[in-house]
């Protein structure tokens, strides 16, 4: 005969079911997924806050409000869930990435183009690190219109504004790792810069680069500080950011409960505490997974992480350009003493903007009672998009026309009209563009060549190419690669001699990758 | 207003906390050392690139005054013939470490960084850089390995003058380029 097992023998047998879900049932387990009350008295839900250590991290309830995504736009949860990407994808590519100047580009190479997904994870890598940056900054915009910083929160602010350096370090020093042209040109200026500080800048530039240039040692550098220096100090910024967040503070109210005058029954509904388990853990997943889904379909249809060519220490490709988050000190730069442009303002900027609540002492949080902070806040993102407009090479880098003409069909680095040709379109052969062109070559060609001619009638007749001809050779220089080579000369007024100014670029047949991968 | 009690209040130092303190002090002491000890581990202390000088061709092969300057991209400088002489200009921007391009069309050096330009001597000419393109130590030898000409920057001679050597052994006059010494350019106004 079968009876009803008492209480104490249900909990007995579920016991190492319990110790899996940190003291839950599995009814309980059921109940929480369902959106169901709990199934015991008292909450196990918040003695799951205590017996796990992941859920101890988190708090047992929020107040409403403090959750409404009008306040909070998932921006911090977004932040770290990026974080745990660079992490995972991060550790995988360390697999097949080979530090040294001799291996980091093959090995990129062959991250991208042989190993299985091997393009997806670094797309993804790339990506989400650039997300990160605009999370980031999108969170800090957030915190600061939300006036969020201040009272109890100036040092959660401090330590956050710490970790926007982080991640901005962190991206800088990923980027040398491919070992690429660009990679290699930004990381000179960015250690450069590091000269620039008084006093300890020489030394600074030393112990960054491993040596007078950039090189082995460089390269090593900053792959430990990119893999495992400031990943260590991110996670323990982190860890006190998150810990204040969640022990000492909590998310804020908005502004308007927590100043505002509204009737009781709005503030306590407001106010009512939602417990993590289960409606914020649910939408915490809700959120993430649509992050992952953004973040992958971004990296398979749309992003490709860009690959110059090989670096090469003995050459500073044209439009050379920071990163797009650091456009703005590039900009900066342009405008004259690096030590005060490239070292002192940024500093000081940094400084400031963490120092916020501590000079900030002005009590009211609504944006629409702080008109000198917003002003100021506002002063600065204009500032800085400017600053950023200044750092791209379409400003304050002149190039002479010849330069400016050849770098527009057939760029240093990035692709331009020449390299889209169809290799077949190549006729090899001596084309003189200011003669009738043959008549059996491909239109593709022809309207290359046309374009260039007129490139440069155009510069000619502006007085820029003085009598300016152009020129152009294909050469098959072996089977499935040939040479281009672009030329100008003209005729100075002033001098005797003509002057001339050449650029050759190699083609491969295999050259646009997919149709390489699809070759055995 | 009521003050803050302090049910035991601090009176002298005893022995307990001396020793205490004298522990904080050792172990901040150590500390100092390990970072001082760690910071000369990661520091670097390679020596100069290498080589560290170059041969660059004979006096017959220099461009003339006037022309543009001709590359030595493997030691990053260039060499150009002014009226006081031989200069190596070092390829170097410097403002933030570039290579120098040359702009053909305009006859000047060109940074592809921050824009930067200066002429075909090396004097600054416009752009965010602090001072002229600095240059290195050129020495001119005969064949017999004498040095005929060459700079010395101690007495402000930026340039090994030609006017003494025979034109007629230009060939066999070689240009020697030192890139360990080196005069950094004349600031900028």
């Amino acid at each position: 005969m079968s009876r009803e097992p008492t209480a104490s023998e249900q909990t007995t047998r579920q016991q190492p079911r319990r110790s899996v879900f940190a003291g839950l049932s599995w009814h309980e387990v059921r109940a929480l997924l369902r959106g169901d009350p709990p199934t015991e008295r008292p909450n196990p839900r918040y003695r799951a806050h205590t017996n796990s250590f992941f859920l101890h991290l988190r708090p047992r309830t929020y107040p409403a409000a403090a959750t409404w995504i009008t306040h909070t736009w998932f921006l911090g949860l977004l932040a770290v869930v990026l974080f745990v990407v660079e992490f995972v994808t991060g550790i995988l590519l360390m697999i097949f990435y080979a530090p040294t100047p001799e291996q980091a580009y093959a090995s990129v190479i062959a991250i991208t183009y042989y190993v299985p997904f091997g393009a997806l994870l670094r797309d993804l890598h790339r990506l989400a690190a650039e997300a990160m940056v605009i999370v980031v900054v999108l969170h800090m915009v957030r915190v600061f219109v939300t006036g969020s910083y201040k009272g109890p929160r100036a040092f959660t602010w401090l330590t956050g504004v710490f970790l926007l350096g982080v991640t901005l370090l962190l991206s800088f020093s990923g980027y040398l790792l491919p070992w690429d042209q660009l990679a290699y040109w930004a990381v000179t200026i960015g250690t450069s810069m590091a000269q620039a500080t008084p006093l300890i800048g020489t030394e600074l530039n030393l112990l960054l680069r491993g040596a007078s240039e950039i090189g082995a040692d460089g390269l090593l550098r900053f792959y430990l500080l990119h893999v495992l220096l400031l990943p260590l100090v991110g996670v323990l910024l982190l860890a006190v950011h998150y810990y204040r967040v969640a022990r000492h503070h909590g998310i804020s109210l908005p502004a308007s409960v927590e100043e505002g005058e509204m009737p009781v029954a709005m503030r306590q509904s407001a106010t009512r505490k939602i417990d993590f388990l289960p409606t914020i853990f649910l939408r915490e997943v809700l959120v993430t997974a649509a992050a992952l889904l953004a973040l992958l379909a971004g990296a398979y249809f749309w992003f490709d992480a860009p690959l110059e060519q090989h670096a090469d220490p003995l050459h500073t490709p044209l439009n050379t350009q920071a990163p797009w988050f650091f456009l703005w000190v590039q900009g900066l730069l342009k405008l004259g003493d690096k030590t005060l442009m490239g070292v002192m303002i940024p500093l000081i900027s940094f400084i400031l903007l963490a120092a916020l609540p501590y000079w900030d002492r002005n009590p009211v949080r609504r944006w629409q009672r702080r008109p000198v902070a917003m002003t100021l806040g506002l002063l600065l993102a204009v500032s800085v998009g400017v600053l950023t407009y200044m750092g791209t090479a379409s400003y304050g880098v002149v190039m002479s026309s010849a330069v400016a003409i050849v770098e527009q069909l057939a760029p240093e680095e990035g692709e331009g009209a020449f390299r889209r040709l169809p290799y077949a379109a190549l006729t090899p052969g001596a084309y003189a563009l200011d003669q009738p062109l043959p008549t059996d070559i491909a239109p593709e060609l022809r309207d290359m060549l046309t374009t260039f001619a007129h490139l440069v009638e155009d510069a000619s007749r502006a007085g820029d190419l003085n009598q300016g001809t152009a020129f152009v050779e294909i050469i098959e220089r072996q089977a499935n690669l040939k040479a281009v080579t672009l030329r100008i000369i003209w005729q100075p007024p002033d001098v005797d001699t003509l002057r001339t100014y050449t650029r050759t670029i190699y083609l491969h047949r295999d050259r646009n990758p997919e149709h390489a991968a699809l070759r055995p | 207003m009521r003050k803050t009690e302090i049910s035991h209040p601090l009176q002298g130092i005893d022995r307990r906390e001396i020793l205490a303190w004298i522990w904080l002090l050792a172990a901040t002491a150590a500390a100092t050392k390990a970072t001082q000890l760690t910071y000369g581990f990661v520091r670097a202390s390679r020596a100069a690139r290498q080589p560290t000088s170059f041969n660059a061709g004979t006096v017959a092969d220099l461009p003339s005054p006037g022309d543009a300057p001709r590359a030595f991209p493997d030691g990053r400088f260039w060499l150009t013939q002014t009226q006081e002489g031989v200069a190596a200009l070092d390829g170097v921007c410097t403002h933030l470490d570039c290579l120098l391009g040359w702009d053909e069309q305009a006859h000047e050096f060109a940074c592809p960084c921050h824009g930067s330009r200066f002429d075909a001597s090396g004097r600054y000419l416009t752009g965010p850089a602090p001072r002229s393109m600095d240059r290195f130590a050129v020495k001119i030898v005969n064949p017999e390995g004498a040095v005929v000409a060459s700079t010395d920057f101690a007495a402000g001679v930026q340039a090994a003058p030609l006017a003494g050597a025979d034109v007629d052994s230009s060939a066999s006059l070689h240009i020697i380029v030192d890139i360990t010494l080196e005069a950094t350019g004349a600031p900028v106004a």
